[in-house]
């Protein structure tokens, strides 16, 4: 029984062969060793980002909490807080 | 009861606060007024503290802070201001020059990180808003001026 395809049924149909997945004869040896090369600079990246943020949240700037002015009275002149969050 | 809470935090922070520039300055009241550059430790703070004919300037920093830092802020600010209170830095100029003395503070230190302790960038960026603030005003008037021209001139041709 054969079955009629219409023109764009056709066309789809080869472009799913042309899209189909390479998989090359030592199928999983070589998907193995792909899978870990391209894997391969993903966790350096993330270990070193790590251990960026890790540095980032141990040394911090110096801060200062506070600025006053105060004339001789100890009256206020100028003041500023800072919110020191870290 | 949120707003309670808040309200009774902020009562409370308002009062430590008050308390702790009391003993800071109380602490403060024996040092020399002559200049000279002293550091303190109080309540596990530091503060380097300057003074100036009638002023008495502060900076404060946790106690792990380096002394040198708080020592090289101070100096900046010491500095700013004489540069911009012509050589004056007591209460009254600072009082009428106020608007300049809170845009050193903010040039100097934004949310507890240094941004600049060199004086004369300090004392450029300032000069520079203030000059920018000025400009604008004088714009504002200019324009007030032509308006005010424009609304004669058509008044005068009718």
């Amino acid at each position: 029984m054969s079955v009629r395809k219409t023109c764009g049924e056709v066309a789809h149909g080869r472009q799913n062969n042309l899209h189909r997945i390479f998989v090359p004869r030592n199928c999983e040896e070589s998907r193995v060793h792909t899978s870990a090369l391209l894997a391969l600079n993903t966790p350096i990246e993330l270990a070193f980002l790590w251990h960026l943020l890790s540095l980032m949240s141990h040394t911090s700037l110096p801060s200062i909490q506070a600025i006053f002015l105060f004339d001789d009275e100890g009256k206020r002149v100028a003041i500023k807080y800072y919110d020191s969050k870290s | 009861m949120f707003s309670e809470r808040s309200k009774t935090s902020h009562r409370w922070l308002n009062v430590s606060q008050l308390e702790f520039e009391r003993n800071l300055f109380k602490s403060s009241s024996h040092l020399s007024c002559k200049g000279d550059l002293e550091l303190m430790f109080m309540d596990q703070h530091f503060a380097a503290h300057k003074a100036s004919h009638d002023l008495r300037m502060f900076v404060v920093a946790n106690q792990n802070e380096n002394e040198i830092i708080l020592v090289s802020v101070l100096e900046a600010l010491f500095e700013s201001l004489t540069n911009l209170l012509r050589g004056v830095v007591d209460k009254l100029s600072a009082l009428e020059n106020l608007d300049l003395v809170l845009l050193v503070l903010d040039e100097l230190v934004d949310g507890g990180i240094i941004l600049e302790t060199d004086p004369y960038a300090i004392i450029g960026r300032v000069a520079m808003n203030a000059d920018s603030e000025h400009n604008s005003a004088e714009q504002t008037i200019s324009q007030a001026l032509a308006s005010a021209r424009d609304q004669l001139s058509r008044n005068l041709l009718r």
